[in-house]
Order: C-alpha cells, then structure tokens, then sequence
C-alpha cells in the first residue's frame, strides 16, 4: 500500500501519461477536500494495520508461551525434588500472569485497529464520494425493490453453515428465525435457517481484502433508487480508485455472486460492459432470484500495476 | 397526537374487519401479499424476439394450428393432444405421451409466455422457438419443417400470407422461414390465454380494495397454509411473483427417474439453448442482440446446474398432478412430503460432471401442517372459463 496526498499531486504527474494526470488533476482541483479525506483515511488505516500487527504479535507471543507451560509442567512431573517443583510452579504461575497481559494487550489493540480500521474506512469513503460526485447517485446502501414501504420483507434462504466455504461463517453465527414487521401479522421468513454473521457490513463501498482499492457500487440507474429488482437482469455502476482518490483505469474486472448461506450463485454471468469514465464501470447481466444475504466479490486485476485484489460486498435482499 | 391516535384506531377496525375463522389480516398482510395476485401481473411481457407475439392475426392462426393434428406424422398429434385445456393445458400423465414417450412430464403451457426460459431444464428462451420443438420431435408431433410448410402452403395460405406476407418457395431457407413463422404464431395464440382470478387472487383483491362489502375470505386451514408457505415452510423462497415462481433452475433432490441415465437438467439445457438454432440471438429471432440479455449473460458453469430444474408455476397446482419433471411424485402430499424429509439428489461419478449442489433442508412440519399448505395450494386453482374462445378448439367455437 502506499499513499500519496493532495500536494504531490505535481510531482506524481511527472511519473504518469499527460491522460490520466489530466483527469487526475480535474478531479483533484474539484474535490481537494475529498482528497484531503482520503489522506486522513489513508493515514487511518496505516495506523490500524500496526496496531493489528501488534495485536498479532502479542497474540503470537502468548502462544508461545503455552507452550512454555505446558514444558514446564511435564518437568515438574518428573522431578520428585521438592525445590526444583516449587520453582517450577513459580515459573508456570508468572508465565499464566505474562500470558493474560499478553492476551488482554493483543485484545486491546484488536479493538483499536477495529476502531480505526471502521474510522478510515468512513473517510475514505467520504472522500471516494466527494471526489466521484459527479459520478455517483446515491449514498445509501442497495435495497430489494419495494421493501423500503415495509411491505415486502427478507424470504428465502434455506440452508447451513456447514456447507459454506464463506469466510464470514467461520465464527459462531446465529440462524435467523421467522420475522414479523410492526404491521404484519404474516411472519415471513427472513433468511430463515440461514447462517449469518450476527454483524454484515452492507455499505456500498468497500475497501479490498489487500487493501489496494476502494470501490463503490449503486444501480446505474438514478431513476430507480438504489433498488434492486428480483428475477429482472439490470445493471451497476462500480467506482473503483485506489487510496489517494485516483481512479483504478483498465482494470480486468470479475464479478463473482453467490449466496453463502445456500452455497449457490446468481442464475447469470454479469461483466463489465462498459467504461463510463476513468475508474468508473457499468456492469450489466446482474440477476438475483433469491431473497436473504448475497455476497458479491469483485476481483481486480490493474493491468497498469499489475496489482489483483478482491473487493467484497454484502446485500441483503 | 390525536390524528395519530384516530389512524391507529382505524388501523384495528380495519384488521378487525378482515377478521374470518380466527383469522385477521393487517394492511401490511395485504400490501405483502398484493405482489402475489394475478392482479399485480402485468398483461403483456416481452417479446422475445417474436413481433407478432401480440399480433391477433397470428395468434388465430397459432390457434388453428394448435389444435389440428394434420401438423404430425400420424395425424393424430396436435399441440393438445398433452396440453388440454379441460386439464389446464397438462395431460395428467408422468411423462408426456405424443407417437412415443417422452422424458419429461408436460407443463401447462398457461401463462409460459412469462417465463424467460421453457422446458424443464429452459433450453428454449422463448415460446416461439419452444413450440417449434415438439413438430420435429419424433416422440411427440414426428414431423418436419418441410410438412409443416406445405400444410401451410395447403390450408393456411391465406391467414399465414395476411399475417407474415406473400409466400415465396424460390426464397432461400423457405420452410425454415415458414417453420419459424408457424412457432411464432403459436406463441402469439398462447399469450391470448388468460386465467381467471382463483379465491387466493379474490381474497387479496377484495381486502385491496377497502370499499368491497363482499369480501372474499380463505378458510382456517388456507390461511394457515398460507402463513406456512410465506413463513416455516419457506416455499416462497423460489415461488414468488404472482405466477409463484422465480423460473431459475435448482436441484431439490427429487428422486432420479432413471438412475442408468440420469437426467442433467439445466447442466444440459444450457448446451442445448447455446446451441439451438432458434435462440434470442439467431438469425430467425426478431430481437436486437442488445434484447437478448439472457443469453448474453448466461450463466454457463457452476455445479447447482447440475440436476437442475425450473421452478414451476403452482398456478393451478392442485389440478395438474402428478408432479416433478419427471411425474414421479404422484399427488402433493408426496411433494410435500419429500420438501420436509429431503433426500440428498443422486449422484454417479460416471455420470454427473459434478455433485449436483442441494438446496433443501428439512423443515420439521407436522401432518397438520402439511394440510394446510395443500388446501392454500387449493386456493390458487383458477376456474375453467366457460365462454372463453381461445381456450377451446377453434372448429367448437365456431359451431357454437
């Protein structure tokens, strides 16, 4: 990862083609504060992925020191020495201390790069809109269409973690039940017997497992609200931009669907079909016929950079 | 506060009055279930590369040929030889019966139009490149694009010609041209059925619309079914819509009729469609590429293709037994049955590319239960028309 602010903007130009810096450069004078926010967001994440380190190594550590115990105790055994027990049990008594420190500093700094993760995310995304404004439509997550009135609620989705390969079920999930809305007496499944985390981030931008882009993604089509129809193809519009607000052009995009909770994918193949923009992309052959939680991965290939990296959305239909 | 405590009270009088058998209905039950009513469906589709879809010239013709057995090889095959409209267009047999016998269980053909894929395993992607099908099929009509020409050319010279133009034998591919046409016409004498409203259309449709006096009501054990269907028993999952079905493929597990030479479903239909000479994006479909968004982004590899096959309508459900692509479950007890105990799909290494991908899980519902699901399954029965032309052979509609 790298980062490059909104006063390098000069200096960068100098290594790439007159096109890209020229497009660059508009959106940059557009939009300095959507790029000073990604700046903020970008210095975030650096900070969070050290404090994950330290989380890890800390973590690591404690292991380690298991271990230790469990040699200790195994000496402790075999020795019939009265003194040589005691000072084993004083070792594997202080070993116990280091080890819950260890674990609560590792948890400690798990919740600060969670923290600060979740708040460069936020600025990062605030600047991906600022500077993509003339591009996007709507800030607000997809949603089925017509379920924004409370009539139509989550259905479907019949199946288990134990056949899924989502990463996201990894962790305890809670199966979800039968649910009514204030003005239903009818309880309508929602995503019933489906294993989903108790926590989905269904927000519309997404930042990539590797942490080399961002994307946004909406329905290419303002006249519809951000909804997404059921059993009807229509199509998308993905914004994609690395850390300092420049557009990700040329990308080699794939777009992978599939419903973790049934271990199925979307009935149609969906590809980028067209180019709106520099960094911006329309997706067409988008079709769900199934309600309940539906992950969309997208994987990125940069041709420019070579760089691949997936960006991963939830939606909940 | 006061306006909002009378909107409220308001709200109960009229949950209240809905009120039937123990059963009550709020306004958001009824706004729910309004995108299941036959009313929510909208009366013409696409095209699918069929200008004359909604052409009443060609679907006179399409219904002529529809019901003339001259248009086989014994003639004694026509189109409603499997699908009759005393049985809702099925034929009430396991698998379809034309000169010889088929795979397939037979569909009605009610309302297809609707549905982005036909047959089982949707190797067709439209009505019209279906109906041309069973003519050349030697199990069913046995017959030939070049019999069905000159049949046309014999007796349908003048309503064909005042529909799709001069017939010219000299033209290159003429009986394919011909052939096509005679499909195209077909599909636009299906798309003139229409259903009736069933009770579950008439109950949602009269708590709609709050001024009806006559209300129509589901019985106790309807509107348990239903609250399971919406609910526990999660049928809605893939049959929704007001045709109540999502028309994409899935594999249920539903026993292989024939474990010697199983059937690939859509794993097979996708090759077919691919390659069929009639498809959306072939020279003989009257649809822009850019139309053809099925095809173009179809999905082409993935094990759920495997063993699977097209959600049905449950339209009329209840009177188009027996069941499942191939017939085997015989009444909607054995179907029900099978969704609540689901047996893993059989699978041969030898034969299957892949573990065909399943989807069901057992639902844990008890025989009460599965009762009520029938007698809702009841309520989507629409009644038989009575004076409507085009669902009875053209020559009893002209006698009368």
């Amino acid at each position: 990862m790298f980062y490059v602010g909104a006063e390098s903007v000069n200096n960068l130009c100098r290594l790439l083609t007159a096109g890209i810096c020229l497009a660059w450069m508009t959106a940059a004078t557009a939009s300095d504060s959507g790029l000073e926010l990604m700046q903020d967001g970008s210095q975030l994440w650096e900070k969070s992925e050290a404090a994950e380190k330290d989380a890890r190594d800390s973590l690591l550590r404690s292991n380690q020191l298991r271990k230790r115990i469990s040699e200790y105790r195994k000496a402790r055994n075999k020795t019939s020495k009265k003194s040589t027990r005691a000072l084993l049990d004083s070792q594997i008594k202080d070993t116990i201390a280091e080890i819950r420190n260890l674990q609560s500093l590792g948890s400690q700094d798990r919740k600060s790069a969670q923290n600060l993760r979740a708040e460069a995310k936020a600025l990062l995304s605030q600047g991906l809109v600022s500077i993509w404004q003339d591009w996007l439509y709507f800030t607000d997550a997809m949603h089925l269409e017509g379920k924004a009135d409370g009539a139509l609620h989550l259905q479907a989705a019949n199946n288990t973690a134990t056949r899924s390969d989502d990463p996201q079920l990894n962790e305890q999930t809670t199966p979800r039940s039968t649910a009514k809305s204030s003005d239903m007496s009818i309880a309508v499944v929602e995503a019933a017997m489906q294993q989903m985390p108790d926590e989905i981030d269904l927000g519309n931008v997404a930042i990539s497992a590797n942490a080399n882009f961002i994307g946004h993604i909406e329905r290419d089509q303002p006249a519809e609200k951000n909804h997404v129809p059921l059993n009807k193809i229509h199509q998308w519009r993905l914004v994609l931009a690395d850390f300092s607000g420049r557009a990700v052009e040329a990308a080699n995009i794939e777009f992978v669907g599939h419903m973790p909770g049934h271990v199925h994918g979307m009935p149609t193949q969906p590809r980028v079909t067209e180019v709106i923009a520099p960094g911006v992309y329309r997706i067409s052959g988008v079709k769900f016929q199934m309600r309940g939680w539906w992950v969309i991965e997208l994987n990125v290939e940069q041709e420019s950079t070579g760089l691949t990296d997936t960006l991963r959305f939830n939606i909940l239909l | 506060m006061r306006l909002s405590l009378g909107l409220l009270a308001l709200s109960f009088i009229s949950a209240a009055d809905a009120e039937t058998g123990g059963e009550s209905w709020s306004q958001g039950d009824i706004r729910f279930l309004e995108q299941f009513s036959l009313s929510s469906l909208p009366t013409t589709t696409a095209n699918r590369g069929n200008d004359w879809a909604y052409n009443d010239g060609a679907a006179k013709l399409g219904h002529q040929i529809f019901f003339d057995p001259g248009f086989s090889a014994n003639r004694a095959v026509s189109c409603a030889s499997c699908h009759r409209p005393s049985q809702y267009f099925t034929d009430a047999r396991a698998v379809a019966l034309g000169l010889g016998l088929g795979s397939r269980n037979t569909p009605s053909i009610l309302l297809s139009g609707r549905s982005p894929w036909n047959y089982w395993d949707g190797r067709k992607d439209s009505l019209w490149a279906q109906a041309l099908a069973p003519l050349e099929n030697p199990n069913e009509h046995g017959f030939s694009r070049e019999r069905v020409a000159q049949i046309i050319g014999d007796r349908y010279a003048e309503s064909y010609q005042a529909v799709f133009g001069r017939i010219d034998p000299s033209a290159p591919n003429h009986h394919t041209e011909i052939f096509v046409n005679v499909g195209k016409a077909l599909m636009a004498y299906q798309n003139k059925l229409r259903i009736l409203p069933s009770k579950f259309d008439r109950f949602v449709d009269s708590h709609v619309n709050q001024e009806q006096q006559d209300k129509t009501e589901l019985s106790v054990s309807e509107s348990r079914g239903l609250r399971l269907f919406m609910g526990k028993a999660a049928c809605v999952g893939c049959h929704n819509g007001p045709l109540f079905s999502n028309f994409e493929f899935h594999n249920v597990g539903v026993p292989e009729a024939n474990v010697r030479s199983v059937d690939l479903g859509r794993y097979n239909g996708i090759e077919l469609l691919r390659a069929d000479e009639f498809n959306c994006l072939s020279r003989w479909s009257d649809a822009d590429r850019g139309e053809c968004e099925e095809m173009q982004f179809l999905k082409q590899q993935g094990a759920e293709l495997v063993g699977a096959f097209k959600t049905p309508s449950l339209r009329n459900v209840a009177k188009t037994a027996p069941y499942m692509h191939s017939g085997q479950f015989t009444d909607l007890l054995t179907v029900l049955r099978h969704y609540n105990t689901p047996t893993p799909p059989f699978f041969d290494s030898k034969q299957h590319p892949s573990r065909p991908h399943f989807d069901i899980l057992p639902l844990g519902l008890n025989d009460e239960e599965l009762a009520d699901i029938i007698a809702f399954l009841g309520t989507l029965t629409s009644p038989l028309p009575e004076n409507d032309p085009w669902w009875v052979a053209p020559s009893a509609k002209n006698s009368r």
